[in-house]
């Protein structure tokens, strides 16, 4: 995706990694290691990769660019910042029994 | 089941520990790193959530137990993700959108 960016546009400024999965509203003792690993592939992993490949190519100048820069952004959750805090505690009433 | 789980609440935790050591790490490149932390907000993710609520008859009460009273739409945090797109002077801030509940409202590190 980034080689795509610096083949068609030469440059690469602003990297959108907004891409994630819930995974699931289960119990610590439901959830399936492979569950939990997906997840972090997903919403992790993904992130680490954004960060590693777009931040080279941010740093590439040529004849578009004459000033190395960027801005790589990330979606987090407050369920980030303090446990619990994700979008099930915001509703509740909301979620089916065993499941989100 | 009340909480986010916790395979989400880690990997969640862990998107601003990356964004937080890369911004450190390309310091002085001019390439800026930051995270945003949505609360609950209408997406492709949490129709699931939106789908249940509606069947119940319970739609306007998703997002009533935050300070805003609502849930967010994703074009708010759309808005949030251009102004950091943009030139600003800001880095590893992790950015909370959630109508005003839980998180901090700016945590700043490294300022």
């Amino acid at each position: 995706m980034v080689q795509e960016a610096l083949d068609k546009y030469a440059r690469l400024d602003i990297f959108f990694a907004n891409a994630g999965v819930l995974g699931g509203a289960k119990l610590v003792g439901d959830i399936a290691a492979e569950e939990f690993m997906e997840t972090m592939r997903i919403n992790t992993l993904s992130v680490f990769l954004a960060a590693k490949y777009a931040g080279k190519a941010m740093q590439v100048v040529g004849r578009e660019k004459k000033v190395p820069g960027g801005s790589i952004i990330a979606t987090a959750s407050t369920a980030g910042v303090r446990s619990g805090a994700g979008a099930s505690i915001y509703s509740p009433f909301m979620l089916p029994r065993g499941g989100g | 089941m009340r909480d986010a789980a916790a395979h989400y609440s880690a990997s969640k935790a862990a998107v601003i520990n990356i964004m937080q050591t890369s911004a450190f790490q390309l310091a002085g490149t001019n390439v800026r790193c930051n995270a945003i932390c949505p609360g609950i907000t209408e997406t492709g993710m949490t129709s699931r959530l939106w789908e249940a609520a509606k069947k119940r008859g319970t739609e306007g009460k998703i997002g009533q137990i935050n300070p805003l009273k609502r849930a967010a739409v994703s074009d708010e945090i759309a808005r949030v993700a251009l102004f950091l797109g943009s030139d600003e002077y800001v880095l590893i801030i992790t950015l909370s959108c959630s109508g005003g509940k839980r998180g901090k409202l700016m945590k700043m590190d490294g300022q």
